[in-house]
């Protein structure tokens, strides 16, 4: 057993060491963040089947659990941070063939972001949970704005809508200290039952606001589209496979974990269901590639939620996997559609024709990563599609699961204009020299073929994290059991 | 084991995709190997209707049943979908030299040749659909893989009401799982027959959605035009040939297996028939007859023919949807002729295709001097679809007209008539245009397709003609499949079947028309010969003729008939559709413009909005 604090630690001490090996070698930055994610993966694996037995709790500087901050690693932690480090490991993989202006200072920003996102699945405590969303959300803020001068206003909105979270998020803690008097997650969830239940309201609903910004839900998810489409690519690759990712867990464990309440998830349904059905709805009528699968994220962002918050056992289990799914897919789509944009030099899909016979890579990438979206049988998302429409079923939600359904359709017609486009009409324009991408293409390829053929591969944590996510008496139980 | 024949397509499709890169012919032989083997293969899986197969999986916490089987019904199905394949594959293997994308073409064509054994196996939901996705997939691409722009409109409106389909089934398939715990069919239909009629038939109405999306039913078959007309020439046989029918199967599981027919059975009854099953019947009557019309009004003879494919699969659902014997044997008979000689047209104009390059009619004529063998085709194959004897149209027709008559359903037989005397119109149209009158200066040099292709279109001439005259080997199978689904028999030896009123003996009709035709050839070859005269010597009150092409008029052949129907073609279905869509994008489009104009500040806003409104909510509530 490695110890999991290295998760966070290392990628902090290689992130502001960065300039020294810029120094030492051109080259070394992008090798050492490969290296970074590499690390934390294997630390993570090599913790995988402990973590699968009971969870593991660290406690910081040895204090006992509420008195100190500790951090928490369960099964559903454990997927959330191999998601975000596993994206954070294919993009190093799509960076190695990048070139950035400033590189020492991207790659810093680049593992800061890791080690943000990790931390905010791992921790067991409320403030400490904040401090990671803020070093996350301001690595974004900067990372945003390494495409040159249109990226400048995306990364500008993100700032003041993200600062907003922060302010409302902030406000929540305040709240909870005052009413719980401690801020550590095992002892608010303990003791939320005591808080006065408008006060609870309240602060329910600050933090829905405060997360609900990172986790991408309607109406506080505006800036995203900007900010996918202007970013560099490997940047909105990270923000749409581990952000949001880690954005969803804190969402998850706030209303299942701190404050269970089947209102608040109501809340959460209903506004996953509005930005899954807006999301399909604008992303069909855009024109440029990388706004349409900004819009597609958000939709499938909402969906996630909306699945998730149904609160059942299997629905839990069906919104994780369409994460875990959405990710890979998603990852896919950014990188691909980074190479047929540079090959084209223009993100608009029409400038996109042909292109399938020239950048063969890109294009096949793109084409299994839409079809993996849009549920092909054999593919990821057909597994995780026909979990969500059982659960949602299985809830008697009827409504909801039509409109699931409704989107999906929504999702083909966009999702094939764009593969249409590649392999079945002229090329039109000429084609630049782009990046090569094979590897991280084929490895999320065989990651998608293999969740699909042989979804039993993840099986085990997913149930184990529906579990814990449905069960908070445990969480509290392993956390405060040895007082 | 049954899973052989569903993966070794599937597998050799890849095989086929990275040979055919070094030799464009290699795809094509390979789909010929392939379909061989399972015709064969499957010829010795006959009889043996006791051989099942399934696997038990536990997924993500659900127990899963796949179930496998063989019945007379989907052996026919399967064995139709091998034979069609290898001489579509024998086809293309010439054909394909120039086919931009045939890579493409038989790794897609291999895979729906695998998944729909798959589908005609399956015996529940989920494998049903697993498979149906998956040929609804690959046969996205290869319609998409057609002529330029149109196709991949064609193929885009295809996959979205497809999957639109598609996904309704799956919502009702696994409503019924979770009353069930199964998706087998036989507990589906204990559960169905069991549960509120009024549930029951609501479901199994959203089930049979994508079948009737797949068979072009009325008001849904605004995709079949466009996809079957724009298709790559090789596929478009397979496409209305064979893919048009796995809707009709699908039909058929939903009508017998599903007990559609057993849940109606006692609602409101209009002349013995349930009022459901006579609107099912009555929309095979309304696709007959737009079928028709429409038919006759193209310029394009591939979009054509695939309304005349419309118009035919009308027949075979009124034949299902009256649910006698008579009915039932009878379109089982057209659904298999309508294969052969559907295929067969399709094919003798890929061959023109081929040749010319063009679909248009009023671009060619006079092709019957350079592409005998493939005017032979087409003109067989149309007798046939117009049903005439001695060929296996007319029996299939027959045998369908006895049926409406016995129950006296005079709408169902008019619209049957009209649909059959009408079709004279349509298919003649090709014939005239392209294969008689005057040959164009440009296709002087034209010669008859190669001999791989010249094949396909022997045997199919051939198999028309025999069926034509034994239809007895139909009825052998069809009557099995009777006895599957518990319905009566119908009474028949190998070339005479019995109708309502009265027996169809087709060798003595056969020996008539042949003796006819000997007298005929005896006339023409003992008469005095005609002279070929050049196609500027005519008579021309003195004026010059320099054009050679004015006399042969192809464009808008049947004005004034179809002036009669302008009206009614005018308000077309895919308008509607179209409306609907672009309305979406604007509704899309709006709710971007009024939330999501890039103004920060409102976003701002609407993070305290959304505060404000949900504690009011949470106050109030």
């Amino acid at each position: 057993m490695v110890n999991l604090t290295l998760i966070i630690a290392i990628p902090l001490l290689m992130s502001f060491t960065m300039p020294i090996f810029k120094m030492l070698n051109q080259k070394l930055p992008k090798v050492i963040a490969l290296l970074t994610t590499a690390f934390n993966l294997l630390v993570l694996t090599a913790n995988f089947s402990q973590i699968m037995d009971s969870a593991i709790i660290i406690e910081l500087g040895g204090w006992q659990a509420p008195l100190a901050i500790n951090l928490y690693v369960g099964p559903l932690a454990l997927l959330a941070a191999f998601l975000i480090n596993g994206s954070a490991f294919i993009l190093s993989i799509y960076n190695l063939t990048q070139d950035y202006k400033f590189d020492d200072k991207f790659y810093l920003l680049f593992l800061m972001i890791t080690a943000g996102a990790s931390g905010m699945v791992m921790t067991g405590d409320l403030f400490n949970l904040f401090v990671f969303i803020e070093i996350t959300s301001i690595a974004a803020y900067s990372l945003t704005a390494f495409a040159g001068r249109d990226s400048y206003e995306a990364s500008f909105k993100y700032l003041v809508i993200g600062g907003i979270g922060s302010v409302f998020m902030l406000l929540g803690i305040g709240f909870t200290y005052s009413a719980v008097g401690s801020l550590n997650l095992a002892e608010i969830a303990a003791s939320a039952g005591l808080i006065n239940p408008l006060l609870l309201q309240i602060t329910a609903l600050l933090f829905l606001i405060g997360v609900g910004i990172e986790a991408e839900l309607f109406p506080l998810n505006f800036w995203v589209p900007d900010l996918y489409t202007e970013a560099p690519t490997a940047v909105s690759g990270i923000m749409s496979g581990a952000v949001s990712a880690a954005g969803i867990y804190a969402l998850a464990r706030i209303f299942f974990t701190l404050f269970p309440a089947q209102s608040f998830l109501n809340y959460l349904l209903y506004l996953g269901a509005i930005t899954l059905i807006l999301g399909e709805l604008i992303a069909y009528q855009q024109k440029n590639i990388k706004r349409m699968l900004a819009y597609s994220s958000l939709a499938q962002m909402g969906l996630i939620v909306a699945v998730i918050s149904l609160g059942t056992e299997g629905a839990v289990r069906a919104g994780l996997f369409q994460l875990v799914n959405h990710s890979i897919l998603k990852i896919l789509l950014f990188i691909s559609a980074g190479v047929l944009i540079s090959a084209a030099g223009s993100k608009n899909i029409d400038d996109l024709a042909g292109l399938g016979s020239k950048k063969k890579t890109a294009a096949f990438g793109f084409t299994i990563a839409a079809m993996g979206i849009l549920g092909v049988p054999f593919l990821n998302g057909f597994i995780s599609k026909f979990m969500i429409i059982s659960s949602s079923l299985n809830a008697d939600q009827f409504l909801l699961t039509v409109l699931i359904l409704l989107a999906a359709v929504i999702e083909i017609a966009y999702y094939l204009k764009v593969v249409q486009k590649l392999y079945f009409e002229d090329l039109k324009i000429e084609v630049k020299k782009t990046a090569v991408i094979t590897i991280p293409v084929v490895l999320l390829t065989l990651m998608i073929f293999g969740l699909g053929i042989y979804p039993q591969l993840i099986a085990d944590p997913l149930e184990k994290a529906a579990a814990e996510l449905i069960n908070n008496g445990s969480y509290i139980m392993t956390v405060l059991g040895g007082m | 084991m049954l899973t052989n024949y569903i993966f070794i397509p599937i597998a050799a499709a890849f095989i086929a995709y990275i040979l055919n890169k070094r030799n464009r012919k290699a795809g094509a032989v390979i789909t010929a190997l392939v379909s061989a083997y399972l015709l064969l293969s499957l010829t010795a899986l006959y009889g043996r209707w006791d051989i099942t197969q399934s696997f038990n999986l536990s997924l993500m916490g659900y127990k899963i049943d796949f179930l496998l089987a063989v019945n007379p019904l989907s052996w026919l199905f399967a064995v139709m979908t091998a034979a069609i394949s290898i001489l579509i594959a024998l086809f293309s293997i010439n054909s394909q030299e120039n086919f931009k994308f045939s890579s493409v073409f038989n790794l897609n064509f291999l895979i729906i040749i695998g998944s729909m054994i798959g589908i005609v196996f399956a015996r529940d939901f989920l494998t049903l659909f697993i498979f149906w996705e998956l040929m609804t997939w690959t046969s996205f691409y290869l319609i998409s893989a057609g002529k330029k722009k149109m196709a991949g409109r064609a193929a885009y409106r295809y996959i979205i009401l497809s999957a639109g389909a598609a996904y309704a089934f799956l919502m009702a398939a696994i409503f019924i799982f979770q009353q069930t715990g199964s998706f087998a069919f036989d507990s589906a239909a204990e559960f169905l027959v069991a549960n509120s009629p009024a549930q029951s038939i609501m479901l199994l109405l959203v089930i049979s959605l994508p079948f009737i999306v797949k068979a072009g039913i009325f008001p849904l078959h605004i995709w079949v035009k466009d996809a079957h007309g724009n298709a790559p020439k090789e596929f478009s046989p397979f496409l209305s040939g064979m893919m048009l029918k796995i809707g009709i199967y699908g039909m058929i599981v939903v009508f017998y297996q599903l007990s559609f027919f057993k849940i109606i059975e006692n609602t409101i009854a209009y002349r013995g028939l349930p009022l459901l099953s006579y609107l099912f019947a009555l929309l095979g009557a309304v696709t007959i007859i737009t079928g028709t019309i429409l038919a006759i009004r193209q310029e394009d003879m591939k979009k054509l023919v695939a309304y005349s494919s419309i118009s035919q699969m009308g027949y075979i659902i009124i034949g299902i949807a009256i649910a006698t014997p008579l009915g039932f044997s009878g379109s089982m008979l057209h659904l298999m002729n309508h294969l052969i000689f559907k295929s067969t047209i399709f094919l003798a104009l890929a061959a023109v295709i081929y040749r010319t390059g063009t679909t248009k009619m009023y671009e060619m004529g006079g092709l019957i001097f350079r592409m005998p063998l493939t005017f032979a085709a087409y003109l067989t194959a149309i007798i046939a679809l117009a049903g005439i004897p001695p060929t296996n149209g007319f029996i299939s027709k027959w045998v369908i007209y006895q049926a409406l008559i016995e129950k006296g359903y005079l709408f169902l037989a008019i619209a049957a008539f009209f649909g059959s005397i009408a079709s004279f119109m349509y298919v003649f149209k090709p014939l005239s245009t392209v294969f008689l009158g005057q040959l164009k200066p440009q296709h002087q040099n034209i010669k008859e397709v190669p001999l791989l292709m010249k094949i396909p279109m022997l045997i199919l001439i051939l198999v028309i003609v025999l069926f034509g005259v034994f239809p007895g080997i139909q009825m052998n199978i069809i009557n099995q499949i009777s006895g599957y689904l518990g319905i009566e028999t119908v009474n028949y030896t190998l070339y005479s079947i019995q109708g309502a009123n009265g027996a169809w003996n087709s060798l003595l009709i056969f020996n008539i028309f042949s003796a006819g035709f000997i007298i005929a050839l005896l006339l023409f070859s003992f008469a005095k010969k005609s002279k070929l005269v050049g196609l500027l010597d005519t008579y021309s009150s003195g004026e010059y003729i320099t054009d050679a092409e004015s006399y042969h008029y192809a464009y808008q052949y049947y004005r004034p008939f179809d002036r009669l129907f302008d009206n009614l073609a005018a308000k077309s279905l895919t308008d509607f559709y179209e409306t609907l869509t672009k309305n979406l994008v604007r509704s899309g489009e709006g709710l971007r413009r009024a939330l999501a104009a890039g103004k920060l500040q409102n976003y701002a806003l609407y993070s305290v909005l959304l505060f404000v409104i949900l504690a009011a909510v949470g106050w109030i509530i």
